[in-house]
């Protein structure tokens, strides 16, 4: 019998929940006039970011458990109920807004409906990809294994053998909330597709606010539609929830931004440093939003003629105060490790003016930084780098198009320093996809046969985008068989982690499942031991020439508490750790005796 | 919110047909391009992987 309907069910009564509570506080903000899309996106973020925020502070205090996770969103959910019953329900649930939305549908004419087509089939597509277990490098080795510690732990502990451990966890605070009111399916439910849809409403709402609706649309298809995002979907990763975290920041931010002078309201400061704060605090990356935000602050006060110490300091504290939330998990990174932030020197990128547009064109390609990683990365698609440097055609242009493309050329210039992936530029990408709507509609009502022309094309490059991404995560992985119930998790993964060569396969994960409780188990390379349910230790690929004694080497094992060693002859030629002691007959024959083997993994235990 | 001025000049592209022309150009290029390439990597990838 299939599970998902309850998953999703408890899902959806985690969004109601957040978005009740949501509404209460954000009737309470000095915030002005709002369109609806504003008030739902704002509501749901403002409600989840409270559930991050109580999650965070029961985490430190030890406090985790299922009782603690269902009285919480009873809590939130009843809290929700007595601030809706107080203000105006007619809002909430409108019979006029739903025969709004089926005219708009009638009359939107074709090149709409097809987009709205394609945002519908991408949505239940990410739903489906939820839905059962991921295998996912990123999540398994690190993501979801911290989110599940905490939550069998009953606390944030340190989990050190999750390359995680030490990077700020406010998704994973979703993740975890998911695993202890019931498991897996919905951890991932919580931080990927539910902050998937929130990003995209987001989109659409700044788009509704500064373009048109047909504008907004087009973006969020675009946003929503781009490799990386469904990449991210097919996760337990927190870039999702960071993005919409952030998008909102932007959101409100843009409002403080483009309000006329005298007509700012402050709330709306404060609102996008809370979102900042939310955001930082999940995926450092936002320190760029920051960064922007705080020269846009300047910029503005400066044009008003403003620009006064007082003024400054009022400003900056307004925003910087909530968003200071998000410096706990720095803290934290700095009691764990000598780093209080993650700056990504290691990974391989491009350098110079020419590698600035090498990543952007593939990005847009094949990938992001294919040149340097191979083709096999996370394209956003061809839409925005067809579309956008068209505007330079237009005349009579929104001078706020000019605003928001600085702010996406100074997020892109700290990104291009830092790391070079799409998913970190995300948020960004949201505004560069209103943009390409912005320029999209423009030709549409100017020249019609060039616009659906475009709109053709962006529809083709996304339905062939989905074509590639559906085979890879329903054909290449057999995902339908566990959603549908005719699958045990054990049969799924026996089936599943046999394609996967890099991680340990179901041999070694069900015999493992049998070693004691406190087993310790090293590896060379490659952690992704979420299914073992062992730690997996790895960075043993010590070789004669680092460590010259077998016996030394030995010594080290043990006196790190290490119980097993886990060998992968696939991760061994792909990395070259032919020369690791661990790796090498001689030692295994001496000092392991082997466990189990299968399919080219061995697991062994230290003898 | 922008408006635009039905019939009015300003709604032309920069460049008149010229422009329209360079749009086309750059939308064949990039989308031209990103299929192409699909083509190669992914979809032919795809299928050689179904034929074995």
């Amino acid at each position: 019998v299939p599970t998902f309907p309850l998953d999703i069910l408890i899902a959806l009564f985690a969004v109601v929940a957040a978005w009740g509570v949501g509404r209460g506080i954000l009737r309470r903000l000095p915030l002005g006039n709002t369109t609806w899309a504003e008030q739902a996106v704002l509501a749901l973020g403002l409600g989840l970011a409270l559930i991050v925020l109580l999650m965070m502070v029961l985490g430190f205090a030890g406090l985790y458990s299922q009782l603690q996770a269902w009285l919480m969103l009873a809590g939130l959910g009843l809290a929700g109920v007595v601030s809706q019953a107080k203000g105006d329900l007619a809002g909430v649930v409108s019979a006029n807004g739903a025969d709004a939305v089926w005219r708009r549908l009638r009359t939107a004419g074709w090149p709409f409906l097809l987009l709205a087509a394609v945002l519908l089939v991408y949505g239940i597509g990410y739903l489906a990809a939820a839905l059962a277990p991921t295998l996912e490098g990123d999540s398994i080795a690190g993501y979801l294994l911290t989110a599940r510690e905490y939550a069998r732990q009953g606390g944030i502990v340190s989990v050190d053998y999750a390359y995680t451990n030490t990077y700020p966890a406010n998704g994973q605070m979703l993740s975890t909330l998911g695993f202890l009111l019931r498991g897996q399916v919905l951890a991932q439910i919580m931080v990927v597709w539910v902050p998937g849809l929130l990003g995209a409403a987001t989109v659409y709402a700044l788009g509704r606010r500064w373009f048109s609706r047909r504008a907004a649309l087009f973006a969020v298809v675009v946003w929503y539609g781009m490799y990386s995002v469904g990449y991210l979907a097919a996760s337990g990763k927190i870039d999702l929830a960071w993005a919409a975290f952030d998008l909102l920041a932007i959101l409100a931010f843009a409002r403080w931004y483009f309000a006329r002078e005298g007509e700012r309201s402050w709330g709306w400061l404060v609102v996008a440093g809370l979102f900042l704060g939310i955001a930082g605090g999940t995926k450092q990356a936002s320190l760029f939003t920051a960064v922007t935000m705080a020269m846009g602050i300047a910029f503005k006060l400066w044009r008003d003629g403003s620009f006064r110490p007082r003024a400054i300091v009022q400003s900056y504290l307004v925003i910087g105060l909530p968003a200071a939330v998000a410096l706990v998990w720095v803290v934290r990174s700095y009691t764990l490790s000598d780093a209080g932030f993650f700056t990504g020197e290691e990974l391989p990128g491009e350098t110079g003016i020419t590698g600035y547009f090498r990543v952007l064109w593939d990005m847009s390609m094949l990938g992001n930084t294919s040149s340097t990683e191979g083709p096999a990365g996370k394209p956003i698609g061809p839409s925005v780098l067809a579309s956008v440097p068209l505007v330079l055609l237009l005349r009579d242009v929104d001078r706020r198009l000019w605003h928001i493309l600085a702010f996406c050329g100074l997020m892109s210039a700290m990104w291009y320093f830092g790391v070079q992936r799409a998913r970190h530029f995300l948020p960004t990408l949201g505004l560069l996809s209103l943009v390409a709507g912005y320029v999209v509609m423009s030709f549409l009502d100017r020249k019609p046969r060039l616009g659906q022309a475009l709109v053709t094309l962006v529809a083709a490059a996304l339905v062939l985008n989905l074509a590639v991404w559906a085979y890879i995560n329903f054909v290449s992985i057999q995902r339908a068989p566990y959603i549908l119930g005719m699958q045990t998790k054990d049969e799924y993964l026996a089936e599943n982690l046999l394609e996967q060569g890099w991680y340990p396969n179901h041999t070694v994960t069900s015999y493992a499942l049998g070693l004691p409780q406190d087993a310790r188990i090293a590896g060379l390379s490659v952690g992704s031991g979420f299914y073992l349910e062992r730690p997996l230790y790895t960075g043993w690929a010590q070789t004669p020439a680092e460590v010259p004694d077998a016996a030394a080497f030995y010594g080290l094992l043990r006196s790190s508490g290490i119980t097993h060693v886990f060998i992968n002859d696939f991760v061994v030629r792909q990395r070259h750790y032919e020369q690791a002691w661990l790796a090498q007959p001689p030692f295994q024959a001496e000092y392991l005796e082997q466990l189990v083997c299968d399919n080219g993994q061995c697991l062994y235990a230290v003898r | 919110v922008v408006v635009h001025r039905d019939g009015d000049e300003a709604m032309n592209l920069r460049g008149g047909w010229v422009g329209v022309a360079v749009a086309l150009v750059w939308v064949g290029l990039i989308f031209g391009a990103y299929f192409a390439l699909s083509l190669r990597h992914q979809v032919l990838a795809k299928l050689s992987e179904l034929i074995r």
